[in-house]
């Protein structure tokens, strides 16, 4: 839960959860399915449970494939701003999933390249790889903490890959609340007892508090209490649009709070979008980022 | 959208202005980018005679530009260039200063081209790369059983940046998958050997023979060319390489010394023709990785005893050598990357004579911390080395005070008795201040 990736895609990168994924289906059928069902959904979103909500969105189609360019701003207490901008590539294979991020900068990150293989298998870990161009190697990387910063940004990578939903308890905090003209349901998130720990672990949060939308199942905004330093994170989505028929959140944002002030802030944008495209096996290989070569 | 920094609940999921910011266009064939850095270094120990520097003083003043140019001609080809200019003010200093002529000839102003080479990609499914480049091989940091080709940087021992380690050689890749497999092969041609300090300098290797009188020579090898093979795959958790070579050892060994009872003897040194086999492994484990290496060079030249004066007089002895590393890595500390590695050299045959042991076993560990958003970055090594001959201890701190703008400060410690060949370097300890200015297009 928690997971921007599932609307922006990113989530078929850096997926360390397990989640289902719907099979491909032509743009035409999504829309003639949503207009089939729609009106049904609609009727019995009243009667879904908190759990049930959080299935619908975290079974949101993200695309077989998908090339992304993505801006992130890093904006410190003083508005200093820094940014990095990379571009990702993703690909499912079945149950399973391959991405490839480049970074293409700041100047000394340029050319940096992450490979990733998520497994479906809960059982086994995903293989990532790093290529630095400062040393021209490529060198295998264990799974970060998870609840370590994204490229220095505000956003985990729990943030960022999602969480594992099995381990959570959800209840409404409230069946309804607008939120910039959406009607959304008002989660909260709580840890069961037997995942506490290895939950708190992976996300160094204790809590979160989650608003999906009643319209399309998107994370429109959410709240994180983390373990420690009385922090709390505020996460906001804006610029929400279907590409190719994917609901897209182009701009993502979360602020770092600190006994209720600011302390750090970063942005997620994205740039530019291509779902579905064809993207050869070649492209997720060791090989392939070291080379100078599309 | 409203200002950072407010205090109000609701505000907090309110949208935070920012700049529009000047990204570069990820589809344009032509890219440039680089970076300007200037180094000042305070050497605050004092080295004996003969080494040019023999106080306390300001020992660097460098300057220098890099920079890359990439284009993408197409999808199956692209070139690179990058090069690299320097130049150390401290040797335009004409008032008492101590160094050599060889220093400022070497130091004071050099250019250096990088990277110079293209990429083509074939139909068939081969690679192929070819000119000056780097092919950085194996899993290991510090001891160099698989990682063959390049030449290395040792005009500072434990001051280079991390790009700086290994040099560029002339060679030809040519790779092809099989299945799973990957498998490389490279020829390099008049690769050259490591980059040596030069007369008088703090890290000048040949110290000991810098005798009024005595002469250097370095020859040439038999064969310029050299050949290395890789086979490499991934399996679960974990990839393999296995590596064989022939190859010009890349350090410098003495081949004998001719006009021995003269008051100017010529001691000759070229690099010795080794043949390796090795492997390299590697396995993840949450957040572990371990990491191996297994290798044996043949015909590895090996000092002999310093008492050996009549083999000394033939060159050093070859031997056959088995080389191992274990490592591992750990990342389960946030934003901390912590490492270990231990190395062995194993020397086989008779080594009474030598001037090592039959095991040398050496060890380095490295801490690599962010905070503050990544805007801190803290490097900690620490490296005992082979046969008690002495330590290296490393502690970078960067700041980046923009997205190109990076300050940083540096100090290297050298530890070494006055018995271990790295005596010499024990008093070249440093604190550095540099700052690195970046750009791209």
């Amino acid at each position: 839960m928690n997971d921007w990736t599932n609307s922006a895609n990113m989530n078929s990168n850096f997926d360390f959860a397990e989640k289902p994924r719907t099979p491909a289906l032509p743009f035409i059928l999504c829309v003639l399915l949503f207009c089939l069902y729609a009106p049904a959904a609609l009727g019995q979103t009243a009667e879904l449970t908190a759990a049930e909500v959080i299935e619908q969105h975290d079974n949101l189609y993200d695309g077989d494939t998908a090339v992304i360019d993505y801006r992130l701003i890093l904006i410190d207490r003083r508005s200093r701003q820094r940014e990095r901008n990379l571009r990702m590539y993703s690909k499912d294979y079945g149950e399973d999933a391959r991405s490839l991020s480049q970074f293409d900068s700041p100047a000394d990150i340029r050319g940096t390249a992450y490979l990733n293989y998520d497994w479906d298998d809960p059982d086994a870990d995903d293989d990532s790889w790093l290529y630095l161009p400062s040393l021209q190697r490529v060198k295998r990387i264990a799974t970060s903490d998870t609840s370590d910063s994204f490229l220095g940004s505000d956003f985990t990578y729990a943030d960022i890959n999602g969480l594992e939903t099995s381990w959570y308890d959800y209840s409404f905090f409230n069946e309804s609340e607008v939120v910039d003209g959406q009607d959304c349901w008002v989660i909260d998130i709580v840890a069961k007892p037997e995942f506490r720990e290895k939950a708190e672990d992976a996300t160094g949060y204790s809590r979160l508090r989650t608003w999906i939308r009643k319209d399309n199942f998107l994370q429109q905004r959410a709240q994180a209490w983390e373990l420690r330093g009385n922090r709390i994170k505020f996460f906001n989505s804006s610029d929400i649009e279907q590409i190719d028929g994917i609901w897209t959140i182009k701009r993502m944002q979360v602020i770092t709070t600190r006994n209720g002030r600011q302390e750090h802030a970063s942005v997620l944008q994205v740039e530019d979008v291509s779902y579905n495209v064809e993207l050869a096996d070649e492209l997720f290989t060791t090989e392939n980022m070291q080379r100078g070569l599309d | 959208m409203i200002p950072p920094g407010a205090n109000a609940q609701d505000d907090f999921f309110s949208n935070l202005e920012v700049d529009a910011g000047s990204r570069t266009n990820p589809d344009s064939p032509f890219s440039i980018l680089g970076w300007v850095t200037q180094e000042m270094s305070y050497s605050y120990e004092q080295p004996d005679p003969p080494f040019s520097r023999t106080e306390r003083q300001l020992s660097q003043i460098e300057a220098s530009l890099f920079a890359q140019f990439d284009w993408q001609a197409s999808d199956t080809l692209s070139f690179r260039f990058s090069g690299k200019a320097y130049h150390d003010a401290i040797y335009d200093f004409e008032d008492d200063t101590p160094f050599t002529s060889s220093e400022r000839d070497l130091f004071r102003t050099r250019t250096e081209v990088r990277d110079f080479y293209l990429e083509k990609s074939f139909e068939n499914g081969l690679y192929l790369k070819a000119g000056h480049q780097i092919q950085a091989w194996g899993f290991a940091e510090y001891l160099r059983v698989t990682d063959l080709i390049n030449t290395e940087d040792q005009y500072t021992f434990g001051q280079q940046d991390l790009e700086d380690l290994r040099l560029q050689v002339p060679a030809v890749q040519l790779s092809y998958s099989i299945e799973d497999w990957v498998l490389d092969g490279v020829a390099t041609y008049h690769a050259g050997y490591n980059d040596m300090a030069p007369d008088g300098d703090e890290f000048d290797q040949f110290i000991g023979l810098r005798q009024p009188d005595w002469l250097i020579d370095r020859k040439d090898p038999d064969n310029d060319s050299e050949i290395f093979l890789r086979a490499s795959t991934h399996y679960a958790d974990g990839d393999i390489q296995i590596v064989a070579g022939e190859f010009n050892n890349n350090q410098l060994s003495l081949d004998g010394i001719s006009r021995v009872k003269s008051v100017s003897p010529i001691f000759h040194f070229s690099q010795e023709r080794m043949q390796a086999l090795g492997m390299a492994a590697n396995r993840v484990q949450g957040s572990w990785l371990v990491f191996g290496e297994l290798g044996l060079h043949r015909n590895t030249p090996v000092m002999p005893l310093e008492t050996q004066d009549f083999l000394r007089i033939d060159g050093w002895q070859e031997r056959n050598r088995v080389l191992s590393v274990l490592g591992v890595e750990y990342n389960g500390f946030t934003n901390t990357l912590l490492s270990l590695e231990v190395d062995n050299i194993h020397t086989r045959g008779e080594v009474s004579n030598l001037g090592v042991e039959r095991n040398q076993t050496s060890f380095g560990t490295r801490l690599y911390w962010t905070g503050w958003n990544e805007r801190v970055q803290l490097l900690s090594v620490w490296n005992k080395l082979a046969d008690d001959q002495g330590y290296l201890t490393r502690l970078s701190i960067d700041y980046d005070w923009s997205d190109n703008l990076k300050f940083g400060l540096l100090w290297v410690d050298y530890s070494a008795d006055r018995n271990s060949f790295y005596s010499a370097f024990r008093n070249n300890d440093m604190l550095q201040l540099n700052a690195r200015f970046s750009f791209q297009r």
